[in-house]
């Protein structure tokens, strides 16, 4: 019932959009131009699933939802909750999927790219690709070479803290370089009374940043993304210098890390009574207020071994695929891909979020103070990680490394723990 | 009985350790609505235990406005009602038949609803995703054509899994009504039809009632198949909705806390205005029989 | 349950044989209608499922290959879970625990409450209500409600003064004290459920009978368990078997509490996991499903004895 009212109401609209779209779609060059014709009876239907769905990416959606409706695209937006949308995708791509969807770069959506689950786009980039950099056409391609993904936004992952809790204890961030100035600075903190470091590990995921980061600190880039993906063995003895590394932080760590999901962890640096948190930059959408935003910084993940430096980062990017289910709309899905790449996405979604980074090149320099900041801290590393559950098979990331991390923040053996994941790791069915 | 002053000691300090358990038993739900009533900034200033500042309903309007929780709530209307109907209807068949007529089959019959309802969801969960998939639909129920995410998917499998309880209850119900009622329907040449529907439907009332009230708080509560079986967000029930307040990069306990109080109004309603019927439905099918 | 069989249409085979030849063709299409469209519906959304499933659970398959991709290896995935699958132990012990809490704490709880409110103190019915009001509000609301309770900043922490951020106590984040909160939540929804049933089962024991116990001069404990504890017999084995299945059926509490991870795994969650977490193992989450499904049927076979004995 409700569902034949929502059809009408929204081809009803459709029709006002794309007299209003027309002439805007002659002059953005979209992709599926050859439905010129159809444009104009009525907006070119797409479905996008979105995992976008807290306040503030809803914001986002909605602005980039109006801009692909000035260009013509009548988009039919289905949020589900990040968590959910994230753990069900499998079922979700073999069910009847959205056209397009919300996904992440790296072997995760090399994975599904590789199980036929989502639709090839090289068409899409032979338009877009002059916009993008080498580094972010990579990123969009599966293991095939075909491309699969339209990257939109990034963000790095470094250590965030506020200025004032700094200079209140007299610690300068850009004095930690090495591990032992970083021991040192927690120790100092401790001793006001501050907690150093603020850890949140309820959904499983959060600390990978930090195990990710130790990790290539520790043993190197090469041997993270080999770790990652199964090349090396976990029982390999590099892997228990990394946990090892680990626990020289615990004693600087709050106690309730598992008790504690990123953001509740994240509140304990907004409200200074923690220092610092490892995190990745949407830290700052937990800051509602402007004058605290202004005194939240970061600064790169400090040196453990000499030679590996700080040369390594994490930056995930987030973006959209294209569902198999797509090929029975691909003028219109490809069409859409096509204005996801463009900087029409990008223009609209600044507007509503300033800090959001975007992967086009063509826009321009952010003017956001923190925003510049990830950017000079991406442009002086020379690796360039996903995360570990984008790096890694989702097989092994969500359900087996999780655990494992979990068990080792409650103080499990990491001797113990490393053979069971190898142990695991053997056990997946190949991919 | 011992009578005299110890037992009437003992009935108040029974009385008492039952007060105080009570209220223990309230409290959670108590301060649930507390929290709702509270902004978060009070709480993120003050810490959750404190005394209140501010009270208001802002977190109602919020979850219900902002977050569309109105919208869920239609959603769970639209399961629970025709389910309900449904299964009371199927159950009410099959229990008349069972109760009615002496067929080699019936105890068999009975035996496969009773412990189909008992099975855990998740044994039956792989096929039937994958027969939704194989289902069409017409478009105007859902423009994949299949049943796959459709609130008629979620109404089925409801039904078909509460059907059993349902039959094992009406069934219990029915012996307990004299056969000559039966009987003298026969005699009167009344077909198997007008005896289902003309007399046996009417003295099933009360139970359908009670069972009514009780599958309507079931299925209105379900979390899994709703979850499941609906890709698309904006098709969910109530329950399977709330974790969409649960966002994850930004949680407001406080609209979290609106958001439970206003999906379980609806279960309180029904229990406090229907609650005789909500207490026999349940008990009907262990005692009576 | 079989209580008053008298009342039960209890037919002679003479009368049945002169009414089955009484129906008439449309008579017999009826009754073929009105029993088999709900049996199939049923069979076919619940029974075939169960035993695909079944099936299922000794082949691999990662579910997003057609069904031709389907390997059928055997016991390999039973012996990969009770080998290699770090989940499935804490789950086993979890369940089992859950079984534990429910049967020897909680159920003789709502007993004993059913009991009590049963003498007819002042304000029956608002102990009825307070006791019985958890059973009405879904798990994953339950879920939510007592996370404000045992949040790390939420009420016992600051009744304890333990809440100090960064250095609270974890209720629910240390696994080797979270299973117990857990258990103390279902509970507090058990006890409600178990006594409505129990009330329900007193009240229709029959006065003479306590009264007949009380002078002969039995004491009150006594009375109970020589005298009404066994002539409830039917609703007994119905609690018997509502805590077993509940504690087996465990599944949305946990999930909403933390997705049934870190010392919260349950069976219904791993199944649930390998069935639909971001990369299926459809092979393992149905052997896990069976191996549910196996010590689901027990008491499931003792309800069904119970309830149709006296029919047979």
């Amino acid at each position: 019932m409700s569902e034949i009212m929502e059809d009408g109401v929204s081809r009803r609209s459709v029709l006002k959009g794309s007299i209003a779209g027309a002439g805007a779609l002659a002059t953005t060059g979209i992709l599926g131009a050859g439905t010129a014709t159809e444009a104009h009876a009525a907006g070119k239907k797409v479905s996008v699933g979105s995992n976008q769905s807290d306040p503030a990416a809803k914001k986002n959606d909605a602005a980039w939802v109006a801009a692909a409706k000035k260009a013509g695209f009548d988009v039919k937006l289905n949020t589900v909750d990040h968590n959910t949308f994230q753990n069900q995708i499998s079922s979700y791509l073999q069910g009847t999927p959205d056209d397009v969807f919300t996904w992440f770069a790296g072997y995760r959506m090399q994975f599904f790219a590789s199980k036929k689950l989502a639709t090839p786009i090289d068409d899409v980039w032979a338009k877009i690709g002059s916009q993008f950099t080498a580094g972010y056409k990579n990123a969009s391609k599966g293991l095939d070479g075909k491309y699969y993904f339209v990257p939109t936004t990034w963000y790095p992952w470094a250590i965030m803290y506020r200025k004032s809790v700094f200079a209140a204890a007299g610690v300068d961030p850009k004095t930690i370089v090495t591990w032992a100035d970083f021991l040192n600075a927690c120790k100092t903190f401790k001793a006001k009374g501050i907690t150093p470091i603020a850890l949140g590990d309820k959904g499983g995921w959060e600390a990978m940043g930090t195990f990710d980061f130790i990790n290539f600190r520790t043993n190197g880039f090469k041997f993270h993304m080999d770790l990652t993906a199964g090349r090396v063995k976990w029982t390999d003895p590099r892997v228990q210098k990394t946990f090892n590394n680990w626990k020289t932080m615990f004693p600087y760590q709050n106690t309730d890390t598992l008790d504690l999901d990123w953001n509740a962890a994240a509140q304990l640096v907004l409200q200074k009574t923690a220092a610092m948190q490892v995190m990745g930059a949407f830290h700052a959408s937990i800051y509602t207020d402007p004058a605290d935003l202004a005194d939240l910084a970061l600064f790169p993940f400090p040196e453990i071994e000499k030679a590996n430096g700080r040369e390594a980062v994490e930056a995930p990017i987030d973006g959209y695929m294209l569902s198999k289910g797509a090929t029975k709309n691909a003028a219109n899905a490809k069409g859409l891909a096509g204005f996801i790449g463009s900087t029409g996405y990008a223009d609209a979604v600044l507007k509503v979020a300033p800090t959001a980074l975007f992967a086009n090149s063509k826009m321009p320099k952010p003017e956001n103070a923190f925003a510049r900041q990830q950017v000079e801290l991406v442009q002086s590393c020379k690796y360039i990680a996903q995360f570990f559950d984008r790096d890694s098979r989702p097989d092994f990331a969500s359900p087996i490394f999780s655990n494992a991390i979990q068990k080792f923040l409650g103080g499990g053996d990491s001797v113990a723990i490393a053979a069971d994941l190898q142990k695991q790791w053997d056990a997946l069915p190949s991919a | 009985m011992v009578t005299g002053k110890s037992s009437k000691v003992g009935a108040r300090i029974a009385a008492t350790i039952l007060f105080v358990f009570s209220l223990v038993w309230l409290f959670p739900i108590f301060w649930t609505l507390l929290q709702s009533l509270r902004p978060y900034g009070d709480v993120l200033k003050h810490g959750s235990v404190s005394w209140p500042q501010h009270l208001n309903l802002q977190n109602y309007w919020t979850a219900l406005v902002q977050s569309e929780m109105w919208k869920f709530f239609i959603n769970s209307v639209e399961v629970a009602v025709p389910a309900v109907f449904i299964t009371l209807f199927l159950a009410s068949m099959v229990a008349f038949v069972v109760s009615r007529y002496s067929f080699k089959f019936n105890i068999a019959l009975l035996m496969i609803f009773t412990a189909g309802n008992l099975l855990p969801p998740q044994l039956i969960f792989i096929p039937i995703f994958r027969l939704y998939l194989n289902i069409w639909v017409p478009g105007w129920i859902n423009e994949n054509n299949v049943l796959y995410d459709t609130q008629l998917g979620l109404v089925l499998i409801n039904v078909a899994v509460q059907v059993g309880f349902a039959t094992f209850v009406l069934s219990n119900y029915l012996k307990t009504i004299p056969k000559e009622i039966s009987e003298s329907a026969l005699v009167d040449g009344a077909s198997v039809w007008q005896h289902y529907y003309r007399v046996m439907l009417p003295l099933l009332r009360p139970a359908l009632a009670s069972l009514g009230v009780l599958m309507t708080t079931w299925i209105y509560n379900d979390f899994f198949w709703s979850v499941v079986l609906l890709k698309t967000g904006a098709k969910r029930p109530i329950t399977a909705a709330l974790s969409n307040l649960q966002g994850e990069f930004f949680t407001d306990y406080n609209l979290l806390a609106a958001g439970a109080v206003l999906a379980f109004i609806p279960t309180l309603v029904v229990f406090f205005t229907l609650r005789k019927q909500f207490v026999a439905g349940l008990t009907i099918g262990s005692t009576k029989g | 349950m079989s209580t008053n069989t008298s009342t039960a249409v209890a037919e002679t085979p003479q009368r049945r044989r002169r009414r089955g030849n009484s129906f008439t063709a449309k008579d017999r299409a009826v009754i073929g209608g009105l029993v088999g469209f709900p049996t199939a519906l049923h069979i076919l959304l619940v029974w075939i499922p169960a035993i695909l499933t079944i099936t299922l659970s000794f082949c691999e398959w990662d579910g997003i290959g057609g069904i031709a991709d389907i390997k059928w290896v055997g016991f390999r995935n039973y012996t990969q879970i009770f080998t290699l699958y770090a989940d499935f132990g804490p789950a086993l012990r979890n369940n089992i625990l859950w079984l534990l809490a429910l049967a020897l704490v909680a159920t003789p709880l709502g007993v004993i409450l059913a009991y009590f409110i049963d003498k007819e103190l002042k304000g029956t019915k608002f102990y009825q209500t307070a006791f019985y009001l958890p059973m009405v509000l879904s798990l994953a609301v339950t879920g939510i409600v007592w996370d404000y309770i045992f949040r790390n900043n939420g009420f016992v922490n600051a009744m304890l003064g333990a809440d100090h951020p960064g250095h609270t106590i974890s209720w629910f984040g240390d696994p080797h004290k979270n299973i117990w909160v857990v258990l103390g939540i279902a509970s507090w929804r058990h006890i409600g459920y178990i006594m409505l049933l129990y009330l329900a089962g007193l009240k229709s024991v029959d006065p003479s009978l306590r009264e007949a116990a009380a002078i002969d001069g039995a004491k009150e404990f006594a009375t109970f368990r020589k005298v009404i504890f066994p002539s409830l017999r039917p609703v007994n084995v119905i609690i018997i078997v509502v805590t077993v299945i509940e504690s087996l059926r465990a599944f949305d509490l946990v999930y909403v509490i933390n997705r049934g991870k870190n010392g919260l795994q349950v069976l219904a969650v791993a199944v649930y996991e390998n069935i639909l977490g971001e990369s299926a193992r459809i092979g393992w989450g149905a052997a896990l499903a069976t191996i549910l499904f196996v010590l689901c049927i027990g008491p499931i076979m003792l309800y069904l004895y119970q309830t149709f004995k006296a029919d047979k």
